[in-house]
């Protein structure tokens, strides 16, 4: 069998799969309902101030397991689920930005720039329109690259890097992460190194669970889910209720908004905002596909970007910053192109790149039967290798979840302004609970809840003391990994304490590691000197 | 002399704690050592693992001590605000867990565990700690108590608890599925 024979038994595993519902005697397969109904929720939940997809993802994931169950056939449904939740929270995260100036995630501060102007002078619906356009122009090119680039890399992955070569990637992927995840590259490495530590508790080879100082309620180590959505969920929902509390005791109120109004956006308009979209998907795509980095970066250089091209080009409304249809373009077309070719170290090495994609391993880990990494590109020489069909079953999901957001998303988005009308003190409570819920299902025990919450504490104070949570997020998930193939590497090299410079790719990836650290530490030390 | 900021003072205590894990925890509380040779082969010990970890938080401290920016970014309000929380959920998570074993003791004298998957002693917990916590955040970010806030926080907990319980046989609302 060769890789086409792959894609197609993937798109069939889509449409031939179990079907939920017929229609005029048509079977609706169940991987096709749930990326709609993922669809719809991750534009809701993205249009609703404070919420984000990952919460979204963290809430439903345990009920799409007892749905599904673990089975290898629950992996479609699942992924198919949270692929549209992270597909319909990108272009609903516009709505609040546009309508409110209530930007919901930091890369839609930029959003704002223009959209809300654009609001103000009655075009909001435009605004919403060309948000649309353009964040579905971007996010369709950077999953046409996902599904080129992903098998080959892993590919060349596999061809390339046996065991020292893999443990210097992941340690280079670390260094990586740590280094341009936020402002300074030391906090960085802290949250890094708290992650990998926090990992390693109760975990190891020997019959003793280390780093548990003899409690039996650590032997188990702190569980994935606990951990991831603490961090992510719980810290980011206490420092927003903290915010609000500030806001209210300043000005007397919490911000309330204005009327949403409604414009048209013609075919040659659209033509005229492509350069733009098509520049900042590049730039997104580019940045998506490594790890870490994040939308917010991608936001911005896409926006400055288009501000440069801007001047040279016939343009539609005025200039940027006070409601430039193009602005809008820029940045939606940019933090959308991330998501996709986010799934590029996901799928490719195993790497998980932001916080959606870590809920798409999260989710693979729970239920089991796929692995992401370069193993699930390799084509055996006899039968089919399951894994590669599966992913190329969630690349026909993502595909039909484009489509979806082609033909609907639109209306979908501008229905879904309303929610802007739930106050965000009585919301972020109730998303407290539901998290706390789904986790307590899941884990079936009270100290679980416990240790969320600790970690919630963690993640608020990482906040406050501007160290970002990615790298923490990261390191956890990865440490076991690392320090699996490390010693498998040691073992295999004869005991050889300098395996990791033993092959001149490993010490590629050693040095790269170091360099960046170092380079990006330097430049980010100088400019908060200089600022 | 330097002064000492909030991002020194968080660079000086990373650095004693990774030199307390590098240099004691890692190894004190492991089986084994950073290097084991069993039978003529050499592993890594489960000591190396955290030993890593330590060095990379005693050299990021040290780092931050050098480049320690001079912003001040935890207040004193900052922490009220994070004990206030910690009260409002401890108190929350503690009627979960008790409330309803309580009631049971209270109304029927016997034991919660045979009536934990039996309506209405089941929901007691989820319930009052649900409700309670939602109304306490609310309160924390308002400063003032509302019943349409009660009410949004009673419709809110019993839908979620029907809408794990109803239809999934297999799952438990907390506390229930560790009484």
């Amino acid at each position: 069998m060769d890789m086409l024979d792959y894609v197609w038994l993937g798109v069939l595993a889509v449409f031939q799969g179990p079907s939920l519902i017929e229609i005029a005697g048509f079977g609706i397969p169940v991987t096709l309902v749930m990326v709609a109904a993922g669809f719809i929720t991750g534009v809701l939940v993205g249009a609703t101030p404070g919420l984000a997809g990952p919460m979204a993802m963290a809430v439903s994931l345990p009920i799409l397991i007892s749905v599904f169950g673990f089975e290898t056939e629950a992996l479609l449904p699942v992924m198919g689920f949270l692929i549209g939740v992270m597909k319909g929270a990108t272009i609903g995260g516009a709505v609040p930005a546009i309508l409110f100036n209530t930007p919901g995630t930091p890369d839609a501060v930029l959003t704002t720039i223009d959209g809300h102007p654009m609001t103000r002078a009655g075009q909001s619906g435009k605004a919403l329109k060309v948000a649309h356009f353009a964040s579905v122009s971007g996010d369709t090119i950077s999953d046409l690259v996902l599904f080129v680039c992903a098998p080959f890399l892993a590919v060349l992955v596999e061809r390339y890097l046996d065991l020292p070569e893999k443990t210097a990637l992941i340690l280079f992927s670390l260094a990586f992460i740590a280094a341009v995840v936020g402002e300074s590259v030391a906090k960085g490495m802290i949250a890094m190194g708290l992650g990998m530590l926090a990992a390693f508790v109760g975990t190891g080879e020997d019959f003793y669970p280390r780093l548990t100082g003899g409690a039996s309620w650590l032997a188990q180590g702190f569980s994935l889910t606990s951990a991831v959505l603490g961090v992510l969920i719980v810290g980011e929902i206490f420092r927003s209720l903290e915010d609000m509390m500030r806001e209210r005791a300043e000005t007397g109120k919490i911000a309330q908004m204005p009327e949403a109004g409604d414009s048209h956006l013609p075919w040659h308009e659209r033509r005229k905002l492509f350069p733009f979209i098509a520049n900042s998907a590049a730039i997104g795509t580019l940045i998506g596909a490594l790890p870490g980095i994040g939308s917010t970066l991608a936001a911005t250089i896409g926006y400055a970007s288009g501000r440069r091209m801007h001047p040279k080009r016939q343009a539609i409304g005025p200039e940027f910053g006070k409601g430039a249809p193009e602005g809008v373009a820029a940045t939606e077309a940019a933090n959308s192109a991330v998501s996709g070719a986010n799934l590029i170290p996901v799928l490719s090495l195993g790497i998980p790149g932001n916080a959606a994609a870590v809920f798409l391993i999260l989710a693979t880990e729970s239920i089991g039967g796929f692995n992401p990494g370069p193993a699930v590109f390799r084509i055996p020489s006899d039968g089919v290798n399951p894994e590669m069909v599966l992913a190329f079953g969630v690349f026909t999901a993502m595909t039909c979840a484009n489509i979806l957001n082609w033909l609907i998303g639109g209306r979908i988005m501008r229905a879904m302004s309303v929610m802007i009308r739930i106050p965000k003190q009585v919301l972020l409570p109730c998303v407290l609970l539901v998290t706390l819920t789904a986790i307590y299902v899941q884990e079936t025990s009270m100290s679980a809840l416990v240790v969320t919450l600790g970690f919630g504490v963690l993640g608020y104070l990482f906040r406050r003391l501007e160290i970002s949570v990615l790298p923490f997020v990261i390191a956890f998930i990865l440490a076991g990994n690392l320090e699996s193939t490390a010693r498998q590497a040691f073992s295999a090299t004869g005991g050889d304490p300098w395996f990791l410079l033993s092959s001149p790719l490993a010490l590629t990836f050693v040095v790269c590691g170091l360099g960046i650290v170092l380079l990006l530490g330097h430049s980010k030390d100088r400019r908060d000197q200089n600022a | 002399m330097p002064k000492l900021t909030q991002d020194r003072v968080l660079g000086l205590v990373v650095f004693a704690i990774g030199l307390f894990i590098t240099f004691y925890w890692a190894s004190a509380d492991s089986e084994t050592g950073l290097v084991e040779r069993v039978r003529g082969r050499s592993s890594i010990g489960d000591a190396l693992a955290p030993t890593v970890a330590g060095t990379i938080l005693t050299l990021s401290g040290f780092w931050l001590c050098l480049s320690a920016k001079g912003e001040r970014m935890l207040s004193f309000a900052n922490l009220i605000f994070l004990v206030s929380l910690i009260c409002a959920l401890g108190v929350a998570l503690g009627l979960m867990r008790w409330a309803g074993p309580a009631l049971v003791a209270y109304a029927t004298g016997a034991d919660y565990r045979p009536l934990r998957d039996t309506p209405p002693w089941k929901y007691a917990g989820f319930m009052l700690g649900g409700v309670s916590m939602i109304t306490a955040l609310i309160y924390i970010v308002e400063r003032r108590w509302h019943w349409s806030r009660i009410v949004i926080a009673v419709v809110v907990t019993l839908t979620l608890a029907l809408f794990y319980d109803l239809p999934f046989e297999d799952l438990l609302l907390p506390p229930n599925g560790d009484v």
